[in-house]
């Protein structure tokens, strides 16, 4: 079973959090927190597993965590789940992610956090894992997402959007189209220039039954120097 | 209408949204707090209005503040509101804020039950699966009551998204309403073999969560999983049962056995590293259960630790630390396989990562021998000389103390060098707790090894020295309880008892239970000094000693801590009378030196004042087993639960009211000890003896360091069997009753063993074994009671809260069974198939062990059975279940093949039917089979039958 997914950056802000068993907020806060501290303090290079947090667990969990440019992702799991199995987890997550919001980096995690857990929902159920195929992943997001824009297409809808974007409002928070056309304006390459991405391996997700390593090194996850996130100039870019 | 709600949109435009929210939250970094409390305003505002979009929108954002830290349950019932919505959109938000806000003990959630059912039964495939997702995060006793069997319909759904996550529920349903676990599990059952690879494996994946936790109830399904794994090239899936099979052998060292070769085959075809992990471990679980007994059983351990090497030796530190990790669970069953790879283990304790460090760390344990331990310490000692991090030293330090003291002290062949190692490790930095270990093993390693005492004490007295002359000597203030204890209880060692006085009596600054154990000491080694000036009648110096020793003891008398005030005034007013003593003697001596002349040196001797404080502190110290004092027998025609005296309460309030009280905790002990007392005057009589006793006994201060190690036991004394002991048993029988018992042993395995401690060690245990069959359990048996009896009920009650598990264990052989007979869908047929050919195997094999006798029982109940199958409610058949006494519950499951055989016939016209439906995979795959199974995947069916004999 899966406990909790953490999802934070390398100053501890939390980017995604999803407990699959409860805990109050100040508790869940304080896990975060934790977790931050245990997983930061370890070098790049050394490996990806951490015996419990006090918090969280006991001696039966284990931090399974990655490593990606400013983010990192933690899993906290029991001995039911396989470790490595884990590892190749996260890296279908993030490759997930990566296709769906085109080069993924943090931003897109901060401002679309509900997108994410749609996206995790997918991978990850009630802290089992539901589906490892990340083909069959996007099938069912994509399917979702044109539901979505079906109903965002009805009339009054469009004239929002009409009488929001004459007005230079950006709506793109609640509105998944908009999101594609902010995608629009800023063109992938120009974001890659500027913000450290989160995925750059895209080599299959059948890690498990292809790849000879059996999952993917750590160096294939781009772990570029994590360089704060360029706050100041993206914000330019959205105000 | 529409004029309200395009109102509505219009005013929406200009409510914050989400990025809004996020944006503005990353524009105040300042007053983050103070912007957040405006939105929540806002949001609060928003959720007022009747526009579900406007409310949407604010739940979303609720959402985000709510991984920040904030509290929204407030918003509960608007976020139900969100979540009932027709709109895709909007329901999505309200059922993401639901399933990250709402926990089972929401009282919301009696509101959501109809909504989520209509919404489960929907025509989107989507919106139920929202639904479910959601509902997964937050399903509570009632909705999992109320809508376990809506899921179970859809785990028949057409479509596989939804099958998909209905399986996964079920098992969130099973635990918070675990009676849907019975007859919910056929059709689980038959989701392992669904078409569908995702379903296959989230039923592999639930099956696999029960069968951790109760693995016995499941291990009838061995051969569905064997099947499984043989044929799928799901490596998610095949990973989950490889580890469920790891479970299930240790309850059947039979599936052990045939997994082992197809484990084998595994490990050596695979190329991902993940299952061939897995592999490994569960191959390792194998080995370990199945004791003996396998011929190619040394094989298959040598591939297990050749392939962890090899991950061992990978680059990849995850490889490594979970290399290392397998390797620590086949040191325990095997230690001579992974010795083997003993550079390879010392090479990463220079690993960089602290993880694999540790890792190694915990491997080096069963590395050690005789030959090497010298060798592996040293490398350890350097290390934690270079060791950043008190965490790592400290861990370092407590390996080295457990490597060496494992087996007590088995590897060690010089214990000079391991106290030395001792005295340097204390000189070390560690977190607070170390150096409490240390002196621990320092005094334990003098009491038990004689040879070593000398040594040991002179290492004490330098310490000493030199703690108590330079200020610059750092060492762990524990470790001078220790050096101060054992130069005070081994005084005789000392080579220069007057200069450790000295030094000793130069504490200061120590914490109080450090200095108490200095002020005790001192008497002690002054009461060795003096005697030894008294002898040679040198008054002088005796006094000089006593004075210097009693001005130090006057100012430890104004500590502030009582138990250092009360020793150092006990220890005080002694040394004044032998002061006192002295001083007439020395006056004496002037005066009377011609009468002590005549006087013969018997006389002289026994008028020493010195050999009467030695008596304080006489006899010889030995360790004492763990609870020995509960174990002393209870001597014959004693019957402690027997009324001496009738009950009468108000007898002598003045014996030891505070050991009454204490004893009321154990209720039958203090009646023993109040009313044994026959007559006022042997009471008194008694308790003086204990009085003295206890003053003269050494066991008291010592018993203590050795087995508390100091640490507040003085409690116990009063406990216990000792004082009622010394009540109903003449006092002389009972002291040297229990000293001679170890004294005894000693004796008699002393010629046997050079090594004290060795000998001791054993003395003890085997006086334990003698003593536990003697009547001494009643004893045990009379204290627990009282007491065990609640405690092992609060704990069952507290565990039982604590893990859902607990309420899932249940038989399902019996329903699993049952309707596996009915005719549902490829289910029978397979199973008759695999039943009819297992049964010739199985019949010749264990003829011997089935009897006619067996048998009979088992028709009769399969006649029970069938009766039950014709009536084919579920709820009938649980409740008659229920009622069938549990013998024939046995013998059902015995009857299990000779139900089979009797089936078999009608079976198999079914079969021929069924054959044709069955889809095309399931022929090749039985085609296929054919060789394999004959020799594998049949002998693994052939397993799981015995296993129920065993149930």
């Amino acid at each position: 079973m899966i406990k909790a997914i953490l999802v934070f950056n390398n100053h501890g802000k939390p980017r995604l959090s999803k407990f699959y068993q409860y805990f109050p907020e100040d508790m869940q806060q304080q896990i975060i927190k934790e977790t931050f501290q245990l997983v930061s303090k370890r070098d790049d290079n050394v490996c990806n597993f951490l015996e419990g947090g006090s918090l969280i667990g006991g001696s039966d969990y284990k931090l399974i965590y990655r490593h990606y440019a400013t983010l990192y992702f933690v899993f906290c799991v029991d001995s039911s789940e396989s470790e490595l199995g884990i590892l190749d987890l996260i890296q279908v997550f993030v490759e997930t992610l990566d296709k769906c919001f085109e080069n993924v980096c943090e931003l897109d995690l901060i401002f679309h956090v509900d997108k994410v857990h749609f996206i995790l929902n997918e991978l990850v159920m009630g802290g089992m894992v539901l589906e490892t195929n990340m083909t069959e992943i996007l099938t069912r997001i994509e399917d979702q997402n044109k539901m979505e824009k079906q109903e965002v297409s009805s009339l009054v809808y469009l004239i929002i959007i009409l009488i929001v974007y004459c007005l230079g409002w950006d709506n793109s928070g609640s509105c998944p189209s908009s999101l594609g056309r902010q995608k629009h304006e800023h063109s992938p390459a120009d974001k890659r220039h500027q913000t450290p991405r989160l995925a750059a391996g895209h080599q299959g997700l059948e890690i498990l039954t292809s790849n000879s390593q059996g999952f993917p090194k750590p160096s294939v996850a781009p772990v570029s120097p994590s360089l704060p996130f360029g706050v100041s100039s993206r914000r330019t870019l959205f105000c | 209408m529409a004029l309200k709600k395009v109102k509505g949109n219009i005013e929406r435009m200009f409510d914050k949204n989400l990025t809004d929210l996020v944006r503005g939250i990353r524009n105040n970094k300042e007053n983050e707090a103070k912007y957040i409390s405006e939105c929540m305003e806002d949001i609060k505002q928003e959720l007022r209005q009747d526009n579900l979009s406007v409310k949407s929108n604010a739940i979303a954002k609720l959402t985000y503040l709510q991984m920040l830290g904030y509290d929204i349950s407030w918003a509960g019932f608007n976020v139900i509101e969100v979540m009932s919505s027709n709109k895709f959109t909007l329901k999505r938000i309200g059922y993401l804020a639901a399933s990250q806000s709402f926990h089972c003990d929401s009282e919301l959630l009696m509101l959501t039950t109809n909504m989520i059912r209509k919404e489960l039964n929907s025509q989107n495939q989507y919106e139920a699966g929202l639904a479910l997702t959601s509902l997964s995060c937050y399903i509570s006793t009632d909705l999992a009551r109320d809508l376990s069997n809506d899921i179970l319909t859809l785990l028949s759904s057409t479509k596989p998204y939804i099958r998909k996550k209905a399986v996964l529920m079920m098992y969130k349903v099973f635990l918070k309403y675990p009676d849907a676990l019975r007859p919910a599990f056929p059709k689980l059952k038959e989701k392992l073999e669904d078409p569908d690879p995702g379903v296959q494996s989230a039923a592999v994946n639930v099956v696999c969560e029960l069968a951790r936790k109760n693995p016995k109830n499941y291990l009838s399904l061995a051969p569905v999983f064997f099947k499984l794994m043989t044929t799928s090239t799901n490596n998610w899936m095949l990973i989950k049962i490889i580890k469920l099979f790891g479970a299930l052998t240790p309850l059947e060292p039979r599936l052990g056995k045939k997994l082992i070769e197809p484990l084998t085959n595994l490990i050596h075809s695979t190329s991902a590293m993940s299952l061939l992990y897995e592999c490994i471990n569960t191959v390792i679980a194998v080995l370990i259960s199945i004791s003996s007994g396998m011929p190619n059983h040394a094989a298959s351990i040598q591939l297990c630790v050749q392939k962890l090497r090899i991950l061992i030796e990978d680059s990849d530190q995850n490889l490594k630390y979970l290399g290392l990790l397998a390797m620590s669970k086949i040191l325990k069953t095997h230690p001579k396989s992974v010795q083997a790879h003993k550079d390879l283990i010392l090479q990463c304790l220079e690993d960089k990562d602290e993880s694999i460090r540790l890792r190694a760390l915990d491997l080096l344990y069963g590395m050690v021998s005789k030959k090497n331990l010298m060798e592996i310490v040293k490398k350890l000692m350097v290390h934690m000389d270079k060791a950043e991090g008190t965490v790592y030293r400290d861990e370092l330090l407590s390996k080295i103390i457990l490597i060496c003291s494992q087996n007590n002290y088995q590897f060690i062949t010089n214990f000079e060098w391991y106290v030395t190692v001792l005295v340097e490790l204390a000189q070390m930095e560690f977190g607070s707790k170390q150096g409490h270990i240390i002196g621990a093993q320092l005094m334990d390693v003098c009491i038990r090894v004689q040879a070593i005492r000398s040594f040991t004490v002179a290492e004490m007295a330098q310490i000493l020295d030199i703690y108590t002359s330079t200020s610059q000597f750092t060492i762990m203030q524990e470790v001078l309880y220790a050096a101060a204890w054992l130069c005070g209880e081994f005084v005789e060692e000392l080579k220069y008892p007057e200069q450790t006085l000295k030094a000793m009596a130069k504490y200061k600054m120590l914490p109080q239970h450090i200095e108490s154990v200095f002020i005790q000491n001192i008497l002690k080694v002054f009461t060795f000094v003096v005697r030894k000036y008294e002898t040679n009648e040198q008054y002088e110096d005796c006094l000089r000693i006593c004075s210097s020793v009693a001005d130090k003891l006057n100012e430890s008398i104004k500590s502030g801590e009582l138990e250092v005030q009360e020793r150092a005034s006990t220890s005080l007013m002694i040394i004044k009378i032998v002061q006192e003593e002295f001083k007439r003697k020395q006056s004496g001596d002037a005066s009377n030196d011609n009468l002590v002349e005549a006087g013969d040196g018997d006389n002289k001797n026994a008028s020493l004042i010195s050999n009467e404080l030695r008596n304080l502190f006489s006899g010889e110290l030995n360790p004492v087993a763990p609870k020995a004092q509960k174990k002393v027998p209870v001597p014959e025609g004693l019957d402690l639960d027997a009324w001496i005296n009738d009950p009468v309460y108000d007898t002598d309030s003045d014996s030891e009211p505070e050991i009454v009280e204490n004893l009321f905790i154990k209720p039958e002990k203090s009646k023993t000890i109040h009313y044994h007392e026959p007559t006022e005057e042997e009471m008194k009589k008694s308790r003086e003896a204990r009085k003295y006793e206890q003053q003269n006994n050494p066991h008291y201060l010592k018993n203590d360091a050795i087995e508390r190690n100091g640490n507040g036991a003085s409690d116990n004394y009063d406990n216990v069997p000792m004082a009622e002991l010394t009540l109903n048993v003449p006092l002389k029988v009972m002291g040297p009753k229990r000293s001679d018992k170890y004294l005894d042993s000693n004796a008699g395995k002393a010629s046997k063993k050079k090594r004290g401690k060795k000998k001791k060690y054993k003395s003890e245990s085997s006086s334990d074994e003698e003593i536990n069959q003697g009547p001494a359990i009643e004893i045990k048996r009379d204290m627990e009671l009282p007491e065990g009896a609640t405690l092992s009920d609060g704990d069952s009650d507290r565990s039982q809260n604590d893990d859902p598990h607990r309420a899932l264990d249940i038989d399902l052989n019996l329903p699993a069974y049952d309707y596996s007979a009915k005719p549902e869908k490829e289910e029978k047929p397979s199973k008759a198939k695999k039943d009819k050919k297992h049964k010739k195997k199985s019949s010749e094999k264990e003829k011997s062990r089935k009897d006619n006798k067996d048998k009979q029982p088992k028709e009769i109940s399969t006649g029970s059975n069938r009766v039950v199958k014709e009536k084919s409610s579920k709820k009938k058949h649980d409740r008659h279940k229920s009622k069938v006494p549990k013998e024939s519950k046995e013998a059902n499951l015995l009857g299990l093949e000779e139900d089979n055989v009797v089936k078999s016939e009608e079976v198999k016209e079914v079969k021929k039917e069924k054959k044709e439906k069955k889809p095309k995979d399931i022929k090749e795959k039985g085609e296929k089979k054919k060789k394999k199974s004959s020799s594998g995947y049949e002998e693994a069916l052939g397993i799981s039958t015995p296993s129920k004999e065993f149930q």
